[in-house]
């Protein structure tokens, strides 16, 4: 599955709201993201694609976090 | 290798909430329980490591009902005793008035289960039958009461369990990761004419990295059981997770789809207590009655090292 689309279901998933609300111009915070709920949604993502990311990296958009998974990916 | 037939607990009298942190920094008692599930810890504001471990100890011999003098070894995990030397275990075992040898480990917060697998060995090598092991610790002494990331997690406290000769521990695996910079406190040094004086530091933490470790630490140990003894969590009756944050407990139970019931938990109350946390937790539901002969617990534990520990063991009394 894309990148965007998966992360953007995690995060639906994670926090319970429509994925069709979130973008990848959604700022985190905004989405009601803490620092805690960042890194689970980072250990979904290293399980997912099968990458590992720095827990404390702490990208401020959805945009930015896919990304830094697209990058470990190469 | 071994079985536990006793369980003890102490903690200091003071008792520090979240309302207290609220007036020392700038935090607040929603944004500590949403993040951590921490309500209280109990401060050692009087009296030392020693009389606490002592309490707990003399608890576990009771309700082991071992006298002292019927003790093989004392181990005693702990970031630091009262003392450079003699250690926590020695100080320990003069006041219980025992005879055996006695020492110290520090594994930080795995330390508990570092020293069951310890006693375990010698237990096997027959060397030692009747161990005594504590967790004690005083963490406040290292906390910086100026860092609102850090101050409101830790707490003081001590549990103790008696473990001797038996077939009730199934699987025991401790180990380390790299990550000394992740949960740290340095050591303080005197002022002499070798050493320039150097003041203890406070406990230092990455708190995204270590939720990371922790996390994946008590989910890869989940799977190694379940290869190595071919059961699955939901034959496990109770998770006795080291107690350093409710989100990390959250996290995992929610991974592993487990009920809330098969979590018990004390950092609630207590905080992170480092490696008094899960024997604390073991006496609580030993006391209240909640184990039953044949219950399945799994322990797991983690902390700076960065150290690892998980084990298995049936409820034998």
């Amino acid at each position: 599955m894309e990148i965007s689309k998966k992360i953007i279901d995690l995060l639906g998933q994670h926090k319970d709201i429509p994925t069709e609300k979130i973008s990848k111009s959604s700022n985190l915070t905004d989405l009601g993201m803490d620092s805690l709920d960042y890194v689970e949604l980072i250990m979904q993502a290293e399980d997912e694609f099968g990458i590992t990311l720095k827990a404390d990296s702490s990208m401020t958009t959805v945009g930015e976090l896919v990304q830094m998974i697209k990058e470990a990916t190469k | 290798m071994l079985k536990i037939i006793g369980t003890g607990r102490a903690v200091p009298d003071f008792i520090a909430d979240n309302a207290f942190f609220e007036r020392l920094v700038d935090t607040s008692d929603e944004w500590i329980v949403s993040r951590t599930g921490i309500k209280t810890r109990h401060i050692l504001t009087e009296g030392s490591l020693t009389e606490l471990a002592f309490k707990a100890a003399k608890n576990a011999l009771d309700n082991a009902n071992i006298k002292p003098n019927d003790l093989d070894l004392i181990i005693c995990s702990s970031l630091q005793g009262d003392y450079i030397t003699p250690s926590l275990a020695c100080c320990v075992k003069s006041k219980i008035k025992a005879t055996c040898p006695a020492f110290d480990i520090n594994a930080a917060c795995a330390g508990f289960i570092y020293s069951l697998n310890v006693a375990a060995g010698l237990i096997k090598s027959e060397i030692y039958n009747n161990v005594l092991i504590i967790s004690a610790e005083r963490l406040s002494k290292f906390v910086d009461y100026t860092d609102r990331s850090t101050c409101v997690l830790f707490g003081d406290g001590a549990g103790a369990a008696v473990v001797t000769e038996g077939n009730a521990l199934r699987y025991i695996n401790v180990g380390t990761e790299e990550g000394i910079e992740l949960l740290f406190a340095n050591s303080g040094l005197p002022q002499n004419c070798f050493t320039k004086k150097r003041e203890q530091g406070f406990i230092t933490m990455n708190g995204p990295e270590i939720f990371k470790f922790a996390t994946q630490t008590v989910l890869s140990a989940i799977k190694d059981v379940g290869k190595r003894l071919s059961i699955k969590a939901d034959d496990i009756k109770w998770f006795l997770l080291h107690q350093a944050n409710g989100r990390i407990i959250d996290t995992i139970r929610k991974t592993l789809k487990q009920p809330q019931e098969k979590f018990p938990e004390n950092h609630s109350k207590f905080g992170n207590t480092s490696a008094a946390s899960i024997p604390m937790l073991m006496d609580e539901l030993n006391r209240e009655g909640k184990f039953k002969k044949g219950d399945l617990l799994f322990l797991s534990a983690f902390g700076g090292g960065l150290t690892k520990g998980s084990c298995v063991i049936t409820w034998d009394k």
